[in-house]
């Protein structure tokens, strides 16, 4: 390992550490720290793509639709069936898939959410859970509870810097993600449909007095956040593999990360995707008994939290935050 | 308590704020028991903004509220309730699954049936409790016409009916102050002489009132005083006629026309 | 098929009490809990550690079962004063799966008891004074009593003024508050009530199965017992009932279903998830109110017995 291009970054800790006692927790944090980044990286881009279309929804429609973590896992599967079903080259099975799942999250909310638009929050959730347990346990009656992988080449990391490592793969979904993400943000900015989305989740009631055509709007949101969140799922069936529990798995994180953002913020939840990301990867890399001691911890050794508890961070993290702040970082307080 | 000097509710320079907007900018007015105090103004006037701080819905930025010699700033609406305040309900709020009788036997404070341990422990006394309440929610419901409306849903019920509801509720309470928001307001006339007519009769019996009103045909009949409200300050105060000829009232009003 | 049927009974009356839990927090108060399975996690759990661990008789197992779940009730209520109830509901989420995540890494005792291995050989009460026949109904039968006892005290609840009160807070906070009414003091109440119910059915379930893991705690039990209280009437106890017993009649049905669709058990139980998941859309599309809507209180009876004396 080259020592050497770490250097900057143990310096700079070590100064930190040296300076401000208030981060003697650093003392014993694992080198990887470079790592995290990388990691972090890539399942924030995996969240980003999901909590997007979560927060549109939730702003435009007033709901959390529980369902949208299994258009992830719809995405993966059917594009899974494209590539080594029918030898379709991935990037175009890729596209076709969130192009399907798009359709789906229209053709469900043409069939069951239009119909209840002005019932109270609680049934629009009660029937989102359902579509979701519908949606995904079909999957599992179709495809098998076993995981699936892609027909991909066998992947060797590639040394980046240091101790960092990823595999193309993985650098593929980190620019895939980019490249979505400024799309979506160009189409949010220079398009009239881009604006009325951002001021339809932004603000209902407003988007519907100013006369913007809402259905229109509405399908166009569906469109582009289940196309997004079917992306995601082959990005995560990519990174790791394909099973039918992949969406609910990750359903917290995806939720911590758009409530985090602001309801109805596409830019929050991209920001809240990479805090959730971080925070996680950080809090396991982090040796916390220098912080445990002043609380009167007294043991040997380090002091890491489990992997078991890996997912206690975005659960944690979601429930600070609607508690302490509920418009998220991004958010106004007043409304 | 103290002598007859005793203001039932004074307000106290109330400053409130929302995001930017001044609604309240120091307003002060006293209600003196024995009367119906008149407050009005033009639309956006805050005399929604005083209510809602008066009854503990809204925390004022500065100033006070007084009641009966009790202070009632950071106090919860609940608590400000068990002080012998009341006010009506807007009629969007009244809780449409609820019968008429279920909404007048919410009102007692303090019923023993209300606490578990009250339920449990003292049953006989739970349930003398409600039929006394029962037999007098009965009797106010015969008073205003609405005593065949018993089992009614609150959502089946007209907007004056609404409105008739409320003015029982507060009956049931018999609190030392009623706020009435609006009571006349979507009403048809004929009603409205009714109301006001039961709403004089319980004067008589010594009934405090401040009361919200746009309609000044109404006003004129039941109030002894007012305040008027515009964008946030009083502008004018006293005798109903006296004060409703005054220049800044009139102004007011047309301005907003 | 008696076996079967005393299995499909005793099921039902766990999942019935379940759900009149639910019943008292979202239909009489108008509570959205999305964590309610906590309440049945923490009574199978205290339940099982009290009488396999510190050796404490199966009453006492229930009891601490019971006060647990009631007292974490209560933490749960706290912060509905100030927090929109969407955002409770998905607090209510993230916070059951965070005990889950608890029980999944917390061993018990030893290498072998807890964590992902779950906790067999759960004590079953007076279990050497049956044979494995005579246990099953006498069980069956404590936990319909049990029903019964639940059901009676829900009945009861609303017809105090206590659940007149819940009736009002459920309809919005401002009417009650202004009646005097500590709207706060009785979510809190509810919710150690329901808490109460949920801990006592997750008990009854640890010592009747005899094993227990985190996997019978995901949120889709959660959303079982939602579809139980949506399909049989959200505001009527017996909705809760009768839709306990419909779901659980349809949860159970793939051991007949099987003899005669020629599919695996796997692919069944998943199909059987698709149609509930359906049905449950279906319902809130075309039937919100349940299959038995909330019935009116009357007194205009009562008045007229009254003026006929």
């Amino acid at each position: 390992m080259d020592e050497t291009r770490l250097v900057p970054f143990v310096a700079f800790r070590n100064f930190l550490v040296r300076n401000f006692s208030v981060f003697q927790y650093l003392e014993g944090t694992k080198e990887v720290l470079l790592q995290v980044l990388i990691d972090s990286l890539i399942y924030s881009s995996e969240l980003a793509l999901l909590a997007i279309g979560v927060t549109m929804v939730y702003g435009a429609l007033r709901f959390p639709n529980f369902a949208h973590v299994e258009f992830a896992t719809l995405g993966a599967y059917l594009a899974f069936v494209l590539s080594a079903g029918l030898g379709a080259p991935l990037y175009v099975a890729l596209l076709i898939a969130a192009v399907m799942v798009g359709v789906v999250g229209v053709g469900i909310d043409l069939a069951v959410f239009r119909k209840l638009r002005q019932t109270s929050p609680i049934l629009l959730m009660i029937a989102s859970f359902g579509i979701g347990i519908a949606l995904r346990e079909a999957i599992r009656a179709i495809w098998g509870t076993s995981p699936v992988f892609y027909p991909l080449p066998l992947q060797r990391p590639l040394q980046l810097w240091g101790d960092m490592s990823a595999t193309p793969v993985q650098i593929a979904i980190i620019l895939l993600a980019a490249v979505c993400v400024y799309g979506f943000h160009l189409l949010l900015n220079r398009t009239k449909l881009g604006i009325a989305m951002r001021s339809l989740a932004d603000n209902p009631n407003l988007a519907e007095a100013s006369g913007i055509n809402t259905e229109r709007i509405i399908r166009s949101v569906w469109l582009i956040g289940a196309g997004m969140a079917g992306l995601g799922g082959v990005m995560i069936g990519l990174d790791t593999q394909v099973h039918p529990n992949m969406g609910f798995a990750i359903i917290i994180p995806v939720f911590c990360a758009a409530i985090l953002g602001g309801i109805g913020n596409p830019y929050g939840a991209m920001l809240g995707a990479l805090v959730v990301a971080f925070a996680q990867n950080v809090g396991l890399a982090i040796d916390w008994a220098p912080l445990a001691s002043i609380l009167g911890w007294s043991g040997e050794g380090g002091l890491y939290i489990p992997t078991g508890y890996k997912a206690a961070i975005p659960f944690g993290l979601l429930i600070l935050c609607l508690l302490l702040r509920p418009q998220g970082l991004m958010g106004d307080p007043n409304r | 308590m103290q002598g007859h000097e005793q203001k039932l509710l004074r307000i106290k320079a109330i400053r409130k704020q929302f995001g930017g907007v001044n609604a309240l900018n120091g307003v002060s007015m006293d209600v003196e028991p024995g009367t119906v105090t008149g407050l009005i103004g033009p639309n956006g006037s805050g005399k929604s903004t005083l209510f809602n701080v008066i009854t503990g819905f809204v925390r004022p930025d500065q100033g006070e509220a007084v009641f009966d010699g009790e202070p009632l700033n950071g106090l919860t609406p609940d608590r400000i309730a068990h002080k012998g305040l009341f006010r009506s309900f807007q009629m969007s709020l009244q809780p449409k699954r609820m019968t008429v009788m279920e909404n007048m036997l919410l009102c007692p404070m303090r019923q023993d049936g209300e606490s578990l341990l009250g339920a449990l422990l003292r049953p006989g006394k739970v349930r003398r409790q409600e039929r006394a309440n029962r037999e007098k929610a009965f009797e106010i419901l015969e008073t205003v016409n609405l005593a065949d409306k018993g089992d009614t849903l609150v959502g089946s019920l007209s907007g004056g009916q609404k409105k008739l509801l409320s003015l029982a509720q507060a009956l049931m309470i018999g609190p030392k102050l009623i706020l009435l928001d609006e009571p006349v307001a979507g009403v048809n006339p004929r009603l409205i002489e009714d109301i006001a007519r039961v709403l004089l009769k319980l004067k008589e019996q010594g009934q405090n009132f401040l009361v919200v009103e746009h309609n000044m045909k109404f006003v004129r009949q039941v109030c002894d005083v007012l305040h008027v409200l515009d964008v946030g300050d009083v502008i004018a105060s006293g005798p109903t006629l006296e004060t409703l000829n005054r220049e800044e009232v009139l102004e007011a009003y047309l301005a907003k026309n | 098929m008696i076996e079967f049927l005393i299995y499909l009974l005793t099921m039902i009356g766990i999942w019935g009490i379940l759900s009149l839990s639910l019943h008292i927090q979202y239909g009489m108060t108008g509570l959205i809990n999305l964590g309610h399975v906590v309440f049945f996690m923490l009574g199978a759990y205290v339940s099982t550690i009290l009488v396999m661990l510190v050796g404490a008789p199966f009453i006492v197992g229930l009891a601490g079962g019971m006060i647990v779940a009631a007292l974490v009730a209560v933490v749960m209520a706290l912060p509905t004063a100030n927090l929109r109830e969407d955002y409770w509901a998905i607090c209510t989420l993230a916070f059951a799966e965070m005990v889950r995540l608890f029980f999944l890494n917390q061993p018990l005792k030893g290498d072998y008891m807890g964590a992902s291995f779950g906790v067999s050989g759960i004590p079953q009460p007076l279990s050497a004074l049956f044979s494995d026949y005579g246990y099953n109904l006498f069980y069956m039968v404590l936990v319909l009593v049990c029903l019964l006892a639940a059901f009676g005290f829900v009945l009861w609840l609303a017809r105090q003024p206590f659940g007149r009160a819940l009736k009002a807070i459920r309809e919005g906070d401002e009417v009650p508050l202004t009646l005097g009414k500590a709207v706060g003091s009785y979510r809190i109440r509810a919710m150690a009530l329901a808490g109460l119910l949920g801990g006592a059915a997750g008990s009854l379930f640890a010592h009747y199965n005899a094993f227990i893991s985190p996997n019978y705690f995901l949120p889709l039990e959660t959303f079982l017992v939602w579809a139980m209280i949506i399909l049989g009437g959200a505001g009527n106890p017996l909705g809760a009932l009768a839709g306990t017993v419909i779901i659980q009649l349809l949860y159970n049905s793939t051991r007949f279903m099987k003899a005669f669709v020629p599919l695996d058990a796997s692919m069944l139980g998943s199909l059987r998830m698709v149609f509930i998941g359906v049905l449950i859309v279906v319902v809130i599309l075309y039937l919100p109110q349940g299959l038995f809507p909330e019935k009116k209180r009357s007194y205009a009876r009562t008045r007229a017995k009254a003026s006929a004396d």
